[in-house]
């Protein structure tokens, strides 16, 4: 047996490889880089230099860090590339379930009249509008083929509530159907609530099903946004949403926003709006440029700068309802801290490379056409036809899930192949958009120096990492409990015993 | 207040695809032209005019350096494309590319002498 | 308290080979007696010592008994019925289990292919391979001991118990046959599940209820093999743990910390939850100052107060991210009072004590107090306590 003469200090340390990763420019003369599994570090320009040059010493402070971290090796690299390896899988596990999200939109009509609607609505009655018992059974079937353990389920429209007969027979057909197959199902109805009875409601508690509803902000601003003959869409909501709450349980029903040139004013006061109903996420999106919001002009005013304003100013009142004791997080920022703190998948459709449209999740409209996505179902409103999977009646699901369509449309959307994206050092965190880019410059992979999905997200990616850099131990302990879903543990001292 | 800027390039100090990245990055911005000076095959002048408000005085310097950190990515990139393959074929390979011992190796033979008693 | 494990005494001369048995103070029926080694207090008027695995006593034993027996043992006050013990041909006598111990373990071998700089159970070099009979005997003897006194835990230890081979599968699957309500935490470092098969092997058993407890002492390579003096054990251990990880055996890593460890427990436990989460548990575990860590003990040991805030950060950075972190072998006036809800009593039974000014403590009930080795080194660790008032 060797003897103890551990105390010595090690031997100098061979030549290291780099492992892969990208770069960054930061303020200050700082770089900031990511590794291909989302671990970043942060260096000052001439370490930087050093460490890219291969002369950066194992002495010199961040040497270590970058080793530990897995910047790069200087023993046995297949330990690290192993590493790596497992890492990387964990990190694209989002694929092995494929579609587990299948949105039904079984109704176009809807009494809203919301300018920024994806949805062509349909004020006028009769079921033309509406999906067929064939359609929804069609339907089932190919969302069953799916390989997916957890399924969810969500009812979509125009206003689905419209037609709650099809909701319940859609919900028992699946449950009677998973009797024997033994998923993991979830249902959500998205909703603006008007509809709602006690009828409605009694079925939704003993299917346990959630609400998912629109709160654009404060009355005033939210009537505006989203009107109805009567003009009264908020108070609905928040009258509908205490009954909903009462009789479901306080957490049954989420809600989300949609920013407009008017929200753009009021982060504050949308926020607190949130709070004050009782909410404790709220998910600030962008308008999308699809469906009428084109049509009434609304996303061309729209300016991805005066967005990031917004929501610079949305997440600054979060945290400050935060430090004041009131829980709330803010969602799309959630998943973006989750990738750039844990080491797990996160399962946003629109944040993946490969894209979730189609593979992650999918529609099927009405009359039985299916697409990637509500972006792409909307285009074919528009008469655009080009990220239409099929059909329920007419395609299997080979032709479908396995077609050319969604291919091309999944090959476009892998990062690490896409010009402007295949060299970002926020490659790990973001997602490509091939629907939005093909709607908004022409093609899927799109322009990345005047993408407006691009700007958004190296805007709030940015933003993410100032604050984590900040030194404000709370802000970092915040968002670190939201990219986990864990409370942070409170630092107090225990009471004696 | 000038409305176009030409920068002159090397080629043979600076390589086709880092020059193509420094560009592409700058047409957010601007309209960037390219054309090779007729006088000398290793020079190409590139061209940039604002597409909207005014040009960026500092549009010349920002390409400058915008080109070395695409020299240094692309030569990141040639380093490590090696492991980067390795690491996306680990991850989904059925046993283990690096060692095949990790997956079948034989631990009552102990092929390596992990179990060598110290 | 701190108890004996171990006596010596006269061994029969038919004593040739191993013995195992449960000790029974009283006759037993005939059909246990194979399982039995029936202790004699003295002037016990017991003539029917036929069929017992063994015979114990501090007085005299009739020649003309059959049974193997030790005479004249120097103590035996420290053993209690159900306890299962091992007379040996040279005369000893060791514990191997005693029911009313929460900390039980078979000790399955005394190689180790590492060499703890801090390790408390020295290996040694002998081939001690055929004593696969004795482990499978006493998981036998134990199943088939009283129902109140089979053990909610046991532990397989060493040495390294994959230096086994096969034969540590088999005694965890007969663990699985036998004493199917006891869970199972394996002691190892890891090593040998670099081979793949092996952690498939093991997952294969399906053994309901088992834990491999494996030290990490660093996020660097150069820093773990230096503690455990084997080039190439640290990424042979997180290869082994990825086999584990992958094949889902319920891990748990283990961070002794000394001198040499507490400066990058940080980033090591950053390491630990980017490349480890899947960890059952986590242990930050004091230094126990026997063994080897004796001979270093200047280079080792560190005073728990000195190293508070990393301790704190660590734990909590840990906790913060869902991981089950607990903190064993630190009395808790030693750390901040914010650590107290992680903190175990840890220490087995038989080496665990607490000093005088303990008794004072309000908190001693839920302290887990001093190793016996550290309270016989007091002077030389300046262990100080600072008992915590009402």
């Amino acid at each position: 047996m060797a003897s103890a003469n551990f105390a010595e200090p090690p031997a100098p340390a061979p030549a290291y490889r780099l492992l892969p990763f990208r770069f960054e420019r930061w303020k200050k003369r700082e770089v900031l880089l990511v590794n291909d599994v989302g671990d970043s570090a942060f260096l000052d320009a001439p370490t930087f230099y050093a460490l890219v040059g291969h002369c950066l010493s194992v002495a010199s402070p961040g040497y270590l860090e970058l080793k530990s971290k897995l910047f790069l090796t200087d023993g046995d690299p297949t330990v690290a590339i192993d590493l790596l390896a497992t890492r990387y899988r964990t990190n694209k596990s989002f694929l092995s379930g494929f579609t587990g999200l299948h949105l039904f939109v079984i109704t176009l009509r809807c009494d809203h009249s919301c300018p920024y609607c994806q949805v062509s609505r349909v004020k006028d009655g009769g079921s033309r509008w509406d999906m067929s018992p064939e359609t929804a059974e069609r339907a089932i079937d190919l969302m069953f083929r799916s390989p997916s353990p957890t399924l969810k389920v969500e009812f979509q429209g125009g206003e689905p509530l419209l037609r709650f007969d099809l909701i319940r027979s859609i919900v028992e057909r699946i449950l009677e159907r998973n009797r024997t197959e033994g998923r993991q199902i979830e249902f959500v109805i998205a909703t603006n609530l008007a509809p709602l009875d006690d009828e409605m409601l009694a079925y939704l508690k003993d299917r346990s099903i959630l609400l998912s509803t629109s709160l654009d902000g404060p009355a005033p601003l939210h009537d505006a946004n989203r009107p109805r003959p009567g003009r009264d869409s908020h108070a609905l909501v928040e009258k509908n949403l205490a009954r909903a709450r009462e009789a479901l349980g306080h957490d049954r029903i989420s809600a989300l926003m949609t920013t407009t040139e008017r929200s753009l004013a009021q982060p504050r006061e949308i926020v607190d709006e949130y709070v004050r109903l009782g909410f404790d996420s709220i998910f600030l999106r962008s308008i999308s440029p699809y469906g009428f919001a084109v049509r009434t002009g609304a996303a061309a005013r729209y300016q991805t700068s005066h967005f990031l304003d917004f929501y610079r100013a949305a997440l600054d009142r979060i945290i400050e309802w935060n430090r004041r004791g009131t829980p709330i997080r803010e969602v799309y920022s959630q998943i973006l801290l989750s990738k750039i703190l844990t080491p797990f998948a996160t399962h946003y459709v629109d944040l993946q490379s490969p894209g979730g449209a189609g593979i992650g999740a999918v529609v099927y409209n009405y009359e039985g056409d299916v697409y990637a996505s509500d972006e792409a179902r909307m285009l074919a409103e528009m008469g655009d036809f080009t990220f239409r999977l099929g059909n329920v009646h007419r395609n299997t699901y080979e032709e479908i899930f396995g077609g050319e369509t969604l291919r091309s449309l999944v090959a476009s959307s892998v990062l690490e192949g896409l010009p402007g994206c295949n060299r970002c050092a926020f490659l790990p965190f973001c997602g490509g958009d091939p629907i939005f880019h093909h709607r908004t410059q022409g093609d899927p992979i799109g322009h990345r120096p005047t993408s407006a999905f691009c700007a958004k997200n190296m805007g709030i990616l940015r933003h993410l990492f100032e604050r984590l850099r900040s030194g404000d131990r709370f802000v970092v302990d915040l968002f670190t409990s939201w990219a986990t879903g864990v409370p942070a543990p409170r630092c107090e001292e225990e009471a004696p015993v | 207040m000038t409305d176009e800027v030409a920068v002159t390039v090397d080629t043979t100090l600076h390589s086709r695809r880092a020059i193509f990245e420094a560009c592409y990055k700058l047409t957010g911005q601007n309209f960037v032209t390219l054309t090779r000076d007729p006088g000398n095959p290793n020079l190409v002048v590139i061209g940039f005019r604002a597409r909207k408000d005014a040009l960026d005085p500092s549009i010349a310097g920002i390409f400058a350096n915008e080109l070395i950190d695409q020299e240094i990515r692309g030569a990141l990139d040639r380093e490590m494309a090696p492991i980067r393959e390795l690491i996306v074929a680990q991850a989904f390979a059925e046993g283990n590319l690096l060692d095949s011992l990790r997956e079948d190796g034989d631990y009552s033979e102990d092929p390596l002498g992990i179990g060598q008693l110290r | 308290m701190s108890l004996r494990l171990q006596t010596q005494g006269h061994p029969s001369p038919n004593l040739r080979a191993n013995v195992l048995g449960r000790i029974s103070l009283v006759p037993t029926g005939r059909e246990a007696r194979g399982d039995t080694v029936r202790l004699l207090r003295g002037g016990d008027p017991d003539a029917d010592l036929d069929d017992y695995a063994g015979i114990l006593t501090e007085a005299e034993v009739p020649e003309s008994t059959p049974a193997p027996w030790i005479s004249h043992a120097r103590c035996l006050d420290h053993l209690s019925a159900g306890d299962v013990v091992l007379l040996q041909p040279t005369g000893g006598v060791r514990t191997l289990f005693r029911p009313a111990s929460p900390h039980n373990s078979i000790f399955t071998t005394d190689r180790c292919n590492s060499y703890c700089v801090m390790c408390s159970q020295p290996p040694r070099t002998i081939d001690d391979s055929e004593r696969i009979v004795e482990h499978l005997r006493l998981i036998e003897l134990i199943a088939r001991g009283a129902p109140s006194d089979i053990p909610r835990e046991l532990g397989i230890t060493g040495g390294e118990p994959t230096l086994l081979g096969n034969d540590l599968l088999r005694i965890i699957e007969r663990c699985r046959d036998l004493l199917p309500e006891t869970a199972l935490h394996i002691l190892s470092n890891g090593r040998l599940f670099y081979y793949g098969s092996f952690a498939r092997r093991l997952a294969e058993i399906e053994h309901p209820d088992l834990m491999i407890g494996v030290p990490l002492y660093s996020d660097l390579d150069v820093e773990h093999d230096r503690v455990v003096q084997a080039p190439g054990a640290f990424g042979q251990t997180l290869i082994g743990l990825q086999n584990l990880g992958r094949f889902e055996v319920p891990v748990e890593i283990r961070v002794v910390l000394h001198r040499m460890t507490i400066e990058r427990l940080e980033p090591t436990a950053a390491f630990i939850y980017r490349n480890l989460p899947f960890a059952a548990h986590i242990a930050l575990m004091g230094l126990e100052p026997i063994g080897l860590a004796v001979k270093n003990l200047d280079s080792l040991w560190i005073d728990p107060r000195d190293y508070a805030e990393t301790l704190e950060a660590a734990t909590f950075y840990l906790a913060a991210r869902g991981l089950d972190v607990s903190i064993y072998n630190h009395p808790l006036c030693a750390v901040p009072r914010s650590l107290w809800r992680f903190c175990r009593r840890s220490i087995s039974d038989w080496k665990n004590e607490y000093l005088e000014d303990c008794s004072t403590c309000s908190v001693r009930a839920r302290c887990g107090g001093f190793f016996a080795s550290a309270v016989e080194r007091r002077g030389m660790l300046r262990l100080k306590v600072t008992p915590i008032g009402l």
